[in-house]
């Protein structure tokens, strides 16, 4: 299994890189969830660094606290990475942004109710979540955005909530289905596509097409294969590369959460694949490995079962 | 054209070995100010002699390439922060932390930053040494940046000592949170007086 030495990475750079992310974390990160005030315009006095918009250091502060994670997770330090990545997805649920959903839901098998309820409601009802949830400010924006609602049925199958939300799936089917999402040849597939993957791999496609399941491996690991060539072009820029500038762009977290999903049926067999590719792409899978055990509650999704096509709308 | 303010992160050290002394950083503010690596490296550089270099492919060479280019770039990195659309892409990165995590190597070293002001043109204009390139700006550099959310604004040659209010010496050592040392400048311009904002009388 390729370690993080042999992608040109110093284990003492990323133990610094990621305690100087932490210790770096903005004060405005205990109140989020506070936030109306946040949006307000710094003064003329407030140039040079000594305050931001405070909503936008809150967001930083989430931002920090994800890298910090993501460079546990290359590190191998899976209880550190679960902290890291639940405090960064507490921070963004709170200001409304459904990629906290997201982080919490990779970061923990663990779901509160209140939790689930909330995702559903978002999903199914969204004005009234909106008039309960007014004081999280960026809420109505992430309505609006595909991106986040991508975030959101991501989490929700990782809950083992997308079937229980048919029509609403249906819905985000037609309205971003197209979304682009990285894809297996380093062009945007659809959303709809990425997510009947995700559905397929955690053998949730129930009754699974004749060969689907294999059909399912080989996307993923060509997935894995492009973003290995995204991360050789970053690696070509040496002195960037070594000072760890943008962490999170070494896991692509739509590609984390695949291998997060794969069931344990086909998990070997995802492994062997795994290993026979490049150091590069298999980074992804060593940090999915770091975060399990993984969310998966078989019984929840298998209760309504889903058909192959149905889940997103056709296409 | 826009006044951008920005916080440029340099290693430091103790002994001057293998980085800038606060000694060192002090006589800069007071002196010729923030130097690109190839005026650092003559002994009477003209910057005449350095505006030829200033071409697109050096720009990105610097940006993209800088562990072979940079030793002798003309071009200066400065950091002003960046924001891709929170709520699409989820990512923020001040300009104070990537300037810190630059000079310090995360807190291996002590470091020091300078804060001041660059003129910046609204359009790709490489060859004018006179201005800043928006090299963050999506609507100005649209092609891709390997590493864009660092927030870079790209000046040329020499920032005059007079467009730098001040400068801190960071020890992660002693802390994670405050300059140890400061040093103001005393004949900084303020970029308040380059506003087109005239009062009546």
């Amino acid at each position: 299994m390729a370690s993080i030495e042999d992608v040109g990475l110093d284990r003492d750079a990323l133990e610094a890189a990621r305690a100087f992310l932490l210790s770096r974390l903005p004060d405005e990160l205990d109140a989020a969830g506070a936030a109306p005030a946040a949006v307000a315009v710094p003064g003329p006095d407030e140039f040079f660094g000594s305050s931001q918009v405070p909503a936008l250091r809150i967001a930083e502060g989430a931002c920090m606290l994800r890298d910090a994670g993501v460079i546990a997770l290359l590190l191998g330090d899976g209880d550190d990475a679960r902290s890291s990545l639940a405090r960064a997805g507490d921070t963004f649920v709170g200001m409304g942004l459904f990629v906290g959903y997201f982080l919490r839901a990779i970061a923990s098998a663990e779901s509160s109710a209140r939790e689930s309820s909330e995702m559903q409601v978002l999903l199914r009802s969204p004005d009234a979540a909106v008039d309960a949830l007014s004081e999280r400010p960026f809420l109505r924006d992430s309505l609006a955005s595909p991106r986040q609602w991508l975030h959101l049925c991501q989490a929700m199958q990782a809950r083992g909530l997308l079937a229980n939300d048919f029509g609403a799936m249906r819905l985000f089917g037609r309205r971003f289905g197209e979304l682009p999402v990285a894809g297996e040849t380093g062009e945007g597939v659809p959303a709809r596509a990425y997510l009947r993957l995700a559905v397929a791999l955690a053998g949730h496609d129930d009754p699974a097409p004749p060969g689907a399941a294999a059909d399912a491996q080989t996307r993923l690991l060509r997935r894995a294969v492009a973003h290995g060539g995204r991360l050789r072009s970053l690696r070509e820029d040496r002195y960037h590369w070594e000072l760890l500038a943008d962490p999170v762009a070494l896991l692509d977290p739509d590609l984390l959460f695949l291998f997060l999903q794969v069931a344990p049926t086909i998990r070997a067999e995802v492994r062997a694949g795994v290993l026979a590719l490049d150091v590069e792409s298999q980074l992804a899978w060593r940090a999915a490995e770091t975060l399990r055990p993984v969310p998966g509650p078989e019984t929840t999704v298998r209760r309504r079962g889903m058909r192959g096509g149905g889940l997103l709308g056709a296409g | 054209m826009h006044v951008q303010l920005f916080v440029k992160g340099i290693t430091g050290s103790d002994d001057g070995s293998d980085g800038l002394t606060w000694a060192q950083g002090k006589a800069l503010l007071q002196g010729e100010g923030l130097v690109s690596n190839w005026w650092r490296k003559r002994p009477a550089p003209l910057p005449r002699d350095a505006e030829p270099l200033l071409t697109p492919d050096n720009l990105r060479r610097h940006l993209q390439d800088y562990a072979n280019y940079g030793a002798d770039s003309p071009f200066i990195s400065l950091a002003a922060g960046s924001v891709e659309r929170l709520v699409d892409a989820n990512r923020v990165h001040s300009a104070l932390n990537v300037a810190l995590a630059f000079a310090t190597k995360h807190w291996r070293r002590p470091g020091i930053l300078f804060y001041g002001w660059t003129l910046v043109a609204p359009q790709p204009a490489v060859e004018a040494a006179l201005v800043s390139e928006a090299v963050r700006d999506l609507l100005v550099y649209q092609d891709w940046l390997k590493y864009q959310t660092q927030g870079e604004v790209t000046a040329k040659i020499r920032i005059s000592s007079r467009q730098i209010q001040r400068i801190e010496w960071w020890d992660g050592t002693a802390s994670c949170h405050v300059a140890t040392a400061t040093q103001t400048n005393p004949d900084y311009v303020d970029p308040a007086r380059l506003s087109g904002l005239r009062g009546f009388f």
